[in-house]
């Protein structure tokens, strides 16, 4: 069933009882060619990229809870590809490509919304790194600004300019960033994926892997085990959790992020603005909210909620920047659980088990990643090598010394 | 979050740096013949357990001293705290 | 003054009048009341539009459950958008205006989205605007955005300063109804360090609304006596 202004004209006028569900929910089969574990946006995206563009459509996601329950469903729902590192940014870069066509891809509206994000800088160095960092991405053939204190004057004069700790000096602006409405997209993916053959089998969670002889032949489910020639397994912040059932130790700790949203108020912030030097970053949504967060709690945590230092410690660094929230009122708050990696980096390799394969490593930056990672993720699953843009995200990268470390911060996961 | 320190009492979470697993504390041999593979797991892979969890805080905006904390990363639960140097002590070491 | 919602009893201070607006129009009423209390008193049962379909929204609860009566308090630098009419102690001075809204209050030109409302299921949106590709950008999102949200900030700095405090205390009670004050009593006279905290701004909850439960009251600590002294 395609979707368009004219089916919603025509179905309203059928009272509405002629719109089928978006997707399936189907009995798992006794064998798949591929397992995707995790319905999230990368899974779902995998599977559907799996299925449009490499014409593997004999695949189930299998997902513990319902689809899109996971850190896809509660984001800050930022793209941006403004990252410095060769091994990082030209994978974003094609990343902020899929988004541009998605929702033409998909036949779903994602609210792909190009409203620029602006990180700002507050001193002469951080302008100099940030000019490194602007040249990298044109290099990638990203888009990228340096925008002076007039101008950033002119297009946001609400910021505070004379913060007396932080004076805003400038800022680099990605025009081409923005927000993108974060349950469609697991939401297009599922349908899309569904509607050429994927399974999707929700209320199904990993309790185990067949292997044997170093060969992994399938999963064992709560409903039941499953064979597949590729088990996929794409569950972010449960990542250890799953591999340590394939007796595998990952260089990642699973850490609490928390993200807020105010109550609806009228247009206030035209795109994203990122305070990196404290730690705090913001947008509005389609909705009226402010979306806003900062920094990691800084401990290991499943819990998916955090404490009251950090909500203070975000705040605190809205007001610093934008003194006009004050007056809003927070109306929501949440933590989920981030695959926080060693440098900071992600991955999307094979295992040294035979037919396993792992995506994981996003740390608190994988929304944005989505598209490009399903999309390599395929790549890997249906040809066995990496895509060109992926070829970095490797599990053994620590042990030959090649770390993506964006911040330079050394291999402490709560420092990325 | 309270971390009830050994010599201190109870302390908000917030006077402390966290480090990590306290498996940092096993530092292995470096002449030993697996060194470089030893090394190598020991600063990169890591059990990251949904349940309790040995983990080294360091109270920088107190004594400055070093706790091991056991907590539980689902429930945030805290039920036994040891200074570092006891638990280093104990397994070997000089300090 | 007469006020014919008005019904009699409760802890309002009839011997004292407020001066508030609602809306730039002058309206009255005492101190005990919440700006809900007394916009009811002064016959204002409209007070705000719905969110997606803007259809008219009274005052629906007496607490900070209340989900229709947002308002915005104050002007200039100190508005507050959002403000739940049910929660706010009314002062002398206040002014409030209703949210979301163009055109008058009762004639709310953006009513016409309910005349649409099955065109615009729950939903709908991800199901169009997709087309032309860059009318997102340029028409659908920007049309939608100036729609959304409810109240407005007032774009300036925020003019208050705030203060944080620590208390330490062996028993936080979160509650000053007549169970909050009961366990608080019990607890302090048990020697223990007791916070009796509420949100309200008067002890007792809904149960000084409601005089039965005062009558039909055992309590193991005191007898009516006793708790009449702590209602005054």
């Amino acid at each position: 069933m395609r979707y368009s202004a004219f089916r919603i004209f025509t179905e309203a006028l059928r009272g509405n009882r002629g719109w089928r569900p978006a997707w399936r929910s189907p009995e798992p089969k006794p064998d798949y060619d591929v397992i995707i574990i995790g319905a999230g946006g990368h899974g779902l995206a995998t599977a559907y990229y799996l299925a449009r563009v490499f014409g593997i459509t004999n695949v189930a996601v299998l997902e513990k809870g319902w689809l899109g329950s996971g850190n896809i469903g509660r984001n800050t729902t930022i793209i941006r590809s403004n990252y410095m590192l060769p091994g990082n940014e030209p994978f974003y870069e094609f990343s902020m490509k899929l988004w541009e066509g998605l929702e033409q891809d998909f036949n779903f509206n994602a609210m792909v919304s190009q409203r620029s994000i602006l990180n700002l800088f507050h001193s002469d160095p951080q302008r100099d790194a940030f000019v490194r960092r602007a040249n990298a991405m044109l290099l990638a053939g990203a888009d990228a600004e340096l925008a002076d204190e007039a101008q950033l004057r002119r297009e946001l004069p609400f910021l505070d300019f004379d913060n007396a700790r932080f004076p805003i000096r400038g800022g680099l602006f990605q025009r081409r960033g923005g927000t993108v409405r974060h349950d469609a997209v697991a939401w297009g993916y599922a349908r899309g994926a569904d509607a050429r053959g994927v399974d999707i089998i929700q209320n199904c969670e990993v309790t185990g892997f067949q292997i044997k002889n170093g060969v992994c032949k399938g999963v064992e489910t709560t409903r039941g085990p499953i064979r597949a020639r590729k088990v996929a397994s794409c569950v972010a912040g449960s990542s250890g959790r799953v591999m340590a059932l394939a007796g595998m130790r990952l260089p990642i700790e699973s850490h609490v992020l928390q993200a807020f949203v105010t109550e609806g108020l009228k247009p206030v912030l035209p795109g994203v603005v990122t305070f990196g030097m404290g730690h705090f970053y913001v947008s509005q949504s389609d909705k009226g909210g402010l979306v806003f967060g900062g920094d990691i709690d800084g401990y290991n945590s499943y819990a998916q909620r955090g404490n009251l230092p950090v909500v203070e410690d975000v705040c605190e660094g809205g007001m610093a920047i934008m003194p006009m929230i004050g007056r809003a009122r927070l109306l929501r708050s949440w933590g989920g659980v981030m695959d926080m990696s060693m440098d900071g980096s992600p991955f999307i390799d094979k295992t040294d088990i035979d037919g396993l394969y792992f995506n994981g490593g996003w740390c608190y930056g994988g929304f944005k990643a989505t598209p490009a990672s399903g999309y390599a993720y395929a790549h890997l699953l249906a040809t066995g090598a990496p895509h060109p843009t992926a070829t970095e995200f490797r599990l053994d990268r620590f042990a030959r010394g090649h770390m993506i470390d964006e911040k330079g911060q050394g291999a402490q996961p709560n420092l990325h | 979050m309270l971390i009830n320190h050994p010599l201190l009492g109870p302390r908000d979470a917030a006077e402390f740096v966290y480090l990590g697993d306290a498996c940092l504390i096993y530092r292995p041999d470096p002449e030993a013949e697996d060194a470089a593979r030893a090394f190598y797991e020991y600063a990169y892979l890591r059990d990251n357990p949904a349940g309790d969890h040995r983990e080294l805080w360091y109270h920088e905006q107190g004594d400055r001293s070093w706790l091991v904390v056991t907590r539980n990363t689902l429930s945030h639960e805290i039920t036994k705290v040891e200074l570092a140097r006891d638990v280093a002590l104990a397994r070997g070491r000089d300090r | 003054m007469s006020q014919k919602n008005r019904i009699a009893g409760g802890q309002i201070d009839r011997s004292t009048v407020l001066n508030f607006t609602f809306n730039g129009r002058a309206m009255q009423g005492h101190p005990g009341d919440t700006l809900a209390s007394a916009l009811l008193a002064n016959g204002q049962r409209l007070v705000g539009r719905g969110f997606k379909y803007h259809r008219p929204r009274g005052i629906f609860t007496a607490g900070s459950e209340e989900p229709n009566a947002l308002i915005e308090l104050r002007g200039g630098a100190h508005r507050e958008p959002n403000t739940r009419a049910t929660v706010v102690e009314l002062f002398d001075g206040l002014a409030a205006t209703s949210q979301n809204h163009r055109g008058p209050l009762g004639f709310d030109v953006m009513a016409v989205t309910d005349l649409l409302s099955p065109f615009m299921g729950a939903g709908f949106y991800y199901k169009t605007f997709m087309w032309p590709k860059s009318f997102w950008e340029k028409l659908y999102e920007p049309v939608i955005r100036a729609s959304a949200g409810l109240g407005s900030l007032s774009m300036q700095e925020d003019p208050d300063s705030y203060d944080k405090g620590f208390l330490h205390c062996d028993l936080l009670v979160i509650g000053m109804g007549p169970a909050g004050l009961a366990g608080a009593l019990a607890a302090a006279r048990g020697g223990a360090r007791v916070i009796l905290a509420d949100e309200d701004f008067r002890a007792g909850d809904g149960s000084t609304a409601k005089r039965w439960t005062w009558t039909a009251w055992r309590g193991p600590i005191g007898r009516r006596r006793r708790w009449r002294n702590w209602r005054a």
